[in-house]
């Protein structure tokens, strides 16, 4: 280390001020409501070597599935200033609707890091429109494909040609690149500040701290043989249980989740690639580390995630993945957590352990002719108790923390209408904590449209831990029919589905 | 001769600055009183007369923390919130985002009603107009309701009030006749913009604060009345001023009153030295604020531009307030190394009480002020201005203690070093937020450094941002006092408008502005009206506010593709624009300071003094701050210590003190 305790501080800032800016740029000037309002973006620092240096905190499922990202864009030999853009779940991506930029930041005429931006576009193409299909057995009919590829105009071209909403892709896509370029140009002056040696030093200077100081905290927890399961409630094709396993050894300050025993990948969406299950288990580290530990890519050094090849959570082409990444990412971070707590470490009850993904699509006949249109919201619900405090309600939990959209945005914009918004009340599980409650929701179609549910925690409840109540499940409703957990269909005007989302755990038995 | 009086009650100091119409200032520093913060106020005006007649005061201008305060300590009023039916969870539900990514115990801070206190209205406008009518029989209902839940105000927030306020309208209008006494807010009149959250939040802090504000602000212009002051006006977060009544209206906009102040003040000095681009840094005890004058104005937020974003106490309130970004890097604040070895600064503060080691009341752990001292930066042989006696031993044995885990840095003075240089990068950082991550580059910006420790720091924060040129104002100390005093007169007003530019001639967009002007005028009768629009690319869920000198809409569109390129770096994909607000505001200047440096005649240092400046020991000179004569020059490394704040020149920079009585440095 050449960074002494003060530089360290200082670098710190520079590079965490540089993602900030960068997600700025894309949630200010973008478009979509998923972007701008949601915030369903996250944005990155890479160095040249594809280490992450720094990132803006947005989405934890985003962020510990970008290393891949880069490591794709970097096999095809990048030169300083190509900006790629991905999306493929098998070489660098996460699920289809993420689509992410990555540009090769130019210092000192070679390519001296990397500037990442992932923002989910409610729009990809696929045979659902907003591309988050309940029931895909190909990722095929997820949409669009896009391997790591420079960002042409031509590129550009042929991906608008294959979703229903070119326009406001054409915007996104213009901000996000806005918002690569801002990186670029945030490196580029940190150089003529300090030169390029000592950014450079200081980037890996930081690594080396993160790594040092993720260690030191996974020192002071010795369990070995941790060994949990939890199930998803069906991949969209049918409904049965399938399990995730996970066995966790943290030995000498190394995070050790093997998969081992975890059902073959499904014939339906809820798949993922090993990305998405090393995201969900980094988050789950994360939690345990202290706050200031900068989140790079040192934490991940002390962490290993291993999993069977064509596993769900280590899904071969061509599998479908939209519900993986938000579905399964909680389940599997569900199932890291219940491990350690069964190992006597202290951490929460289950929250919701769900997103409540929500899709509207189709072709809104209500004045704007003809006009496509798609929409995509996640839901929160109740986190789980803690051994300190209660759950908070209405948040979202775990892989994810987008924001909502605001009603008035939604009914200005949409052909929805919103009946209801509301917490819950009670449905978080009793204990000497009690867990949060949940959130109730409820859309009326104004127009015929496509729905798309992808949603758990509809059959099993989040577990309360030492003694703490389970929170109560979720569930669908439409018209007031309750629907499965994964489901399409299409509404008529005047149809209601209305979203109950699970509450958390209690912890501890009630006083 | 007329005088004016700006008078800022911090949480330690109640600062006063009379401003002559001659130019010379007057600085009156006393302990805060914060039970009646009028008691310190008060005092610290007799303390102006010093026991010889003084000249009338024509004008009294107050930056307050009352609102602040009661939001910090949750002492605002019982409030009811009558919303629309199935909406009632609202504020409890915010926007859904967890308060800490990785703290999973962690929550936002509860809403500032009661959730018993929630009244459901059967009633619902949607974009187009009313989807269910409101019924005289539930406005009946309704009025009942709240006056069981026995409120001190009320909040009423409807949904799409923001564009149909005829709902909101009627139900205040019953409320009011019903309970007089008892304040009503109405969300189209306190924040006439989309996005409910942020719009009933805001109302809702306005609810919750009307009652004290108002209490406050209606006995204190009595008393200011009774001593012969003929005006008192309040500083608000935007950084202009209201007259009392005015205030009382709109308590929520007065919540970041007291840091306003130093913006304006900033601002002042810059341009009488000739700045209109500068990056402020106001260093207090606890905290140091960053803010941004751009163009010769204060740069705001909130409004439309950042919903959520503007919270202050957890509490988020959308109006419109100068930038204000705060970090934990005072004068107070105590350095610590953390199990991975690194130094940090903050968020501990050792406050007033005990206050930093050095103080000697009683303080052990090491502070900013006490590294200072260790470098030789104060002179432990003069009290501060609050007759507190450094004592040396006491910073070198605090600082010393952190020695063993830095290592490298050698002896007590390496660490302070050390510590010094962890602030600094703290406080770059909240610069860099206001500028760099807003699209501004600082290196075209001089840096304003106010505050008691504020001008310590300007030479490391310049060479850290690239900065060419520093300002040290006069008096640094009580900056914020004289942009109180010299406050402009201004009142904002907004309408919601949301039409495609397109699609407009200029003698619409004349024609709109016609009503807001007009209820600009009445608000501030005589004043300059400045006609601003918040426009954007169509699809886009924030606006870039750009003013309007022509009626033509395609000087509009120009403007407002030039602010976006600057501030995002592209111009979109040819989106059309809109514009979703209109903004008049209305602005009368104070008379400006004129800063006339009288008997300012120093010409030679008044002594030297080694101090420790990146681990070199160097011999600095040491002069007066207040006392400089125009023109003189101070070569770096040189200590300028003046009675309420000190200055520090480093090697490569030159001191320049200019007529104003401020000290501009320059890289030599």
């Amino acid at each position: 280390m050449t960074l002494d305790a003060v530089g360290l501080e200082v670098m710190g800032h520079a590079f965490a001020s540089i993602a900030e800016e960068m997600g700025l740029v894309l949630i200010h000037s973008s478009v979509s409501p998923n972007i701008r309002e949601r915030r369903d973006c996250s944005a990155a620092l890479f160095d040249a070597e594809g280490t992450m240096v720094a990132q803006a905190a947005h989405i934890p499922v985003h962020l510990g599935a970008m290393p891949e990202s880069v490591a794709a864009v970097r096999a095809l030999d990048p030169q300083p200033g190509d900006v790629f853009i991905l999306n493929d779940p098998y070489a660098g991506g996460s699920h289809l609707p993420d689509i992410t930029l990555i540009g090769a930041i130019e210092v000192e005429g070679a390519v001296g890091g990397y500037g990442v931006v992932r923002a989910h576009h409610s729009d990809v193409g696929g045979v659902q429109a907003g591309s988050m299909p309940s029931g895909a057995r190909e990722i095929f009919a997820e949409g669009v494909i896009l391997p790591a590829v420079r960002l042409t105009p031509e590129v550009e071209r042929l991906l608008l040609a294959n979703v229903r909403t070119p326009d406001a892709r054409r915007a996104d896509l213009a901000a996000q690149r806005a918002a690569v370029e801002r990186g670029a140009d945030g490196v580029r002056a940190l150089v003529k500040r300090y030169g390029w040696a000592t950014v450079r030093d200081a980037a890996r200077d930081l690594v080396v701290y993160a790594e040092r100081r993720a260690r030191e905290a996974l020192r002071r927890i010795a369990a070995t043989g941790l060994a949990a399961t939890d199930s998803l409630e069906g991949d969209g094709v049918d409904h049965a249980d399938l399990a995730i396993t996970v066995r966790v050894d943290i030995r000498d300050g190394a995070f050790h989740a093997d998969f081992t025993g975890t059902a073959p990948a499904a014939r339906g969406n809820v798949n993922c690639p090993l990305a998405v299950a090393r995201s969900a288990v980094l988050f789950v580290v994360r939690t345990l580390l202290p706050a200031d530990v900068p989140t790079n890519g040192g934490v991940e050094r002390a962490v290993r995630v291993t999993a069977p090849e064509g596993c769900l959570v280590n899904a071969r082409h061509p599998s479908a993945v939209a519900a993986g990444n938000v579905e399964t990412s909680q389940r599997i971070a569900d199932t890291v957590f219940l491990a350690l707590a069964r190992g006597g470490v202290a951490v929460p009850a289950q929250g919701q352990g769900t997103m409540n993904n929500v899709t509207f699509g189709g072709t809104d006949v209500s004045g704007r002719e003809g006009r496509a249109w798609t929409y995509y919201e996640t839901i929160g619900g109740g986190q789980g108790a803690s051994p300190t405090a209660p759950g908070p309600s209405g948040v979202h939990v775990g892989m994810s923390n987008t924001r909502n959209t605001p009603i008035e945005v939604l009914e200005l914009e949409y052909p929805l209408r919103v009946r209801g918004y509301a917490l819950r009340w009670g449905s978080g599980g009793a204990g000497k904590w009690a867990g949060g409650d949940g959130v109730i929701r409820e859309f009326e179609a104004l127009v015929p449209m496509e729905a798309s549910i992808l949603a758990e925690r509809r059959r099993h409840a989040p577990q309360g831990a030492a003694g703490g109540g389970h929170g109560a499940p979720g569930r669908t409703i439409l018209n007031g029919t309750p629907l499965p957990s994964k489901v399409g269909t299409l509404l008529e005007p005047g149809d209601v589905l209305r979203i109950e989302t699970p509450g958390g755990g209690g912890w501890g038995t009630p006083g | 001769m007329a005088v004016r009086v700006g008078v800022d009650v911090g949480g330690t100091f109640t600062d006063l600055v009379a401003l002559r119409e001659d130019g010379a200032i007057e600085v009156r520093k006393v302990v805060t009183t914060p039970d009646d913060p009028a008691v310190g106020m008060f005092r610290a005006l007799d303390a102006l007369d010093g026991g010889r007649p003084r000249p009338p005061i024509d004008l009294l201008v107050h930056g307050t923390t009352i609102a602040t305060n009661a939001l910090l300590e949750r002492t605002g009023a019982r409030v009811v919130l009558v919303t629309t039916h199935g909406f009632e969870d609202l504020l409890w539900l915010r926007r859904q985002d967890r308060a800490d990514l990785y703290d999973l115990a962690g929550d936002h801070p509860a809403p500032l009603v009661a959730r018993r206190c929630v009244v459901g209205v059967a009633e619902r406008m949607g974009p187009g107009g009313a989807l269910e009518s409101l019924t005289d029989a539930e406005v009946a209902r309704v009025v009942a309701a709240v006056r069981e839940l026995e409120p001190q105000a009320v909040a009423v927030a409807f949904l799409f009030a923001f564009r149909y306020p005829e709902h909101e309208r009627r139900i205040a209008a019953a409320l009011r006749a019903a309970a007089p006494g008892v304040p009503v807010a109405a969300s189209h009149e306190v924040l006439p913009l989309f996005r409910e959250f942020e719009r009933t939040s805001t109302t809702v802090a306005e609810a919750y604060l009307r009652p004290k504000v108002s209490a406050y602000l209606s006995r204190l212009d009595r008393d200011v009345h009774a001593r012969g002051v003929p005006a008192l006006r309040i500083m608000t977060s935007a950084g202009g001023t209201l007259d009392p009544a005015a205030a009382a209206g709109r308590a929520a906009s007065l919540a970041l009153s007291g840091p306003a102040g130093g913006v304006v003040g900033a601002r002042l000095v810059g341009a009488a030295v000739g700045f209109t681009e500068l990056l402020a840094l106001d260093m207090g005890g606890t905290s140091a604020d960053a803010s941004l004058v751009t163009g010769g104005a204060a740069v705001t937020d909130g409004g439309g531009a950042a919903p959520g974003e503007g919270s202050i106490a957890g509490i988020p309130i959308a109006l419109p307030s100068i930038l204000i970004e705060s970090v934990s890097a005072g004068g107070g604040s105590i350095a610590r190394v953390d199990d991975g070895g690194a130094l940090k600064v903050g968020p501990d503060s050792a406050g007033a009480i005990p206050g930093p080691a050095c103080y000697g009341r009683g303080g052990t752990r090491p502070t900013v002020t006490d590294a200072c001292l260790v470098l030789g930066w104060f002179d432990a042989s003069s009290p501060l201005a609050d007759a507190v006696r450094l004592d040396p031993a006491a910073a070198e044995g605090a600082v010393a203690a952190l020695g063993p885990v830095v290592g490298g840095a050698g002896g007590a003075a390496g660490i302070a070093g050390g510590i010094v240089a962890v602030a600094t990068a703290v406080m770059a950082r909240a610069l860099k937020r206001v500028s760099v991550a807003r699209g501004l580059d600082p290196r075209r910006m001089a840096l304003l450094v106010f505050g008691g420790a504020g001008p310590l720091f300007g030479c490391a924060l310049a060479d850290a941002l690239g900065i060419g040129s520093i300002v040290i104002p006069p008096h640094p100390g009580v900056l914020s006092a004289l942009g109180l005093a010299a406050a402009a007169e201004r009142v904002d007003v907004l309408a919601s408008f949301h039409r495609p530019l397109g699609q407009l001639d200029a003698r619409e967009i004349g024609r709109a502005y016609t009503s807001i002007l007009m209820e600009a005028a009445r608000q501030a009768p005589g004043a300059a009206c400045l006609r601003f629009a918040d426009c954007r690319f169509a699809g886009q869920g924030y606006e870039l506010t750009v003013p309007v000198t022509e009626d033509d809409p395609r000087e509009i569109a120009d403007a407002f593709r030039a602010a976006h390129r600057t501030r995002y770096g592209h111009t979109g994909s040819g989106q059309p624009i809109e514009i979703v607000n209109l903004r008049v505001v209305a602005l009368r200047e104070g008379p400006l300071p004129q800063f006339a440096a009288a008997k300012r005649s120093a010409r030679a240092p008044v002594g030297r003094r080694a101090i420790t400046l990146s681990g070199e020991r160097l011999t600095a000179g040491v002069w007066s701050l207040d006392d400089l004569a125009p023109g003189v020059t101070l070569d770096g490394p040189a200590v300028a210590a003046g009675r309420d704040a000190t200055g520090l020149i480093e090697p490569g920079w030159r001191g320049t003190a200019h007529p104003s009585g401020a000290l501009v440095l320059q890289r030599r």
